[in-house]
């Protein structure tokens, strides 16, 4: 029984970071879907022909569903305490780093903060709950 | 200058609809029978009329309004991301907590905690930040 306990919570980690990873990395992919439209309209049949046809599309739909199932089977094996700060920090981590990279976007110290504060208070606000 | 970018405001605007359609979702797979690992499965076949009740169970109102609230909010987020920095829009989009605490504080009146303000205060300061950067 204790080993099973064990077993279980020892998958709760990969998982999360798995389930982190595949959701940051389909923002990135979402990204690169839509960085050809200069602004997407929910409304242009153009715009959504564009999107589905381009490669990134793949990647969206993948990550997302991939990332779901992920993400339920890890609420399901671990702690909702440690299981959703690790997917948010990761959700948030990856694209920050691959927009500083692969898109080139500037990273001033304002937005840094900004980034970091959001962070921590999502955290903040989300803790209290995950306890009850 | 904008007092909030387009982008930013559609950003969030993402994060509430689909920080708010989860707990809706939530409530609507709530009406689901309990459910193994094997629940599909009777007598070593599958268990189809247990499949079809699982389905209508989870054609309910909660279900269906949290689908199409995170669907909106999804079709906000394509838009924002396709205007703005991902380094901006994607944390952003991790601000659910921060609706939720608030619509319980103004629509069912709910008490907080000190840390839950302190959450609100760290929260609003970052939004402020990332729109300056934006």
């Amino acid at each position: 029984m204790e080993k099973d306990k064990s077993k279980r919570l020892a998958s709760e980690l990969p998982l999360a970071i798995i389930t982190g990873l595949l959701f940051g990395l389909g923002g990135v992919f979402t990204k690169t879907a839509v960085q050809g439209i200069e602004i997407f309209n929910i409304f242009s049949i153009e715009n959504w022909i564009a999107l589905i046809i381009n490669p990134a599309f793949i990647g969206m739909v993948f990550t997302s569903i991939v990332g779901m199932i992920t993400w339920f089977w890890a609420l399901s094996k671990g702690r909702a305490s440690i299981v959703t700060p690790v997917i948010s920090g990761f959700m948030v981590m990856v694209p920050v780093i691959l927009g500083l990279t692969i898109f080139s976007e500037p990273l001033s110290t304002i937005k840094l903060i900004g980034i970091i504060l959001v962070t921590v208070g999502n955290l903040v606000l989300g803790s209290k709950r995950l306890q009850s | 200058m904008e007092i909030i970018s387009f982008y930013v405001l559609l950003a969030l605007l993402a994060s509430l609809l689909i920080g708010v359609s989860k707990p809706i979702q939530k409530k609507g797979l709530d009406k689901l029978p309990n459910m193994d690992d094997d629940w599909w499965i009777a007598e070593g076949k599958i268990d189809f009329v247990k499949i079809r009740k699982v389905l209508h169970n989870l054609l309910n109102k909660y279900f269906i309004v949290g689908i199409v609230l995170f669907f909106i909010g999804w079709l906000a987020y394509l838009t924002s991301i396709s205007i703005g920095q991902i380094t901006v829009v994607q944390p952003l989009l991790t601000v659910g907590n921060f609706w939720t605490i608030l619509l319980g504080l103004f629509w069912l009146h709910e008490k907080l905690e000190k840390s839950e303000y302190i959450g609100i205060i760290i929260t609003i300061a970052g939004i402020f930040l990332l729109n300056m950067a934006a």
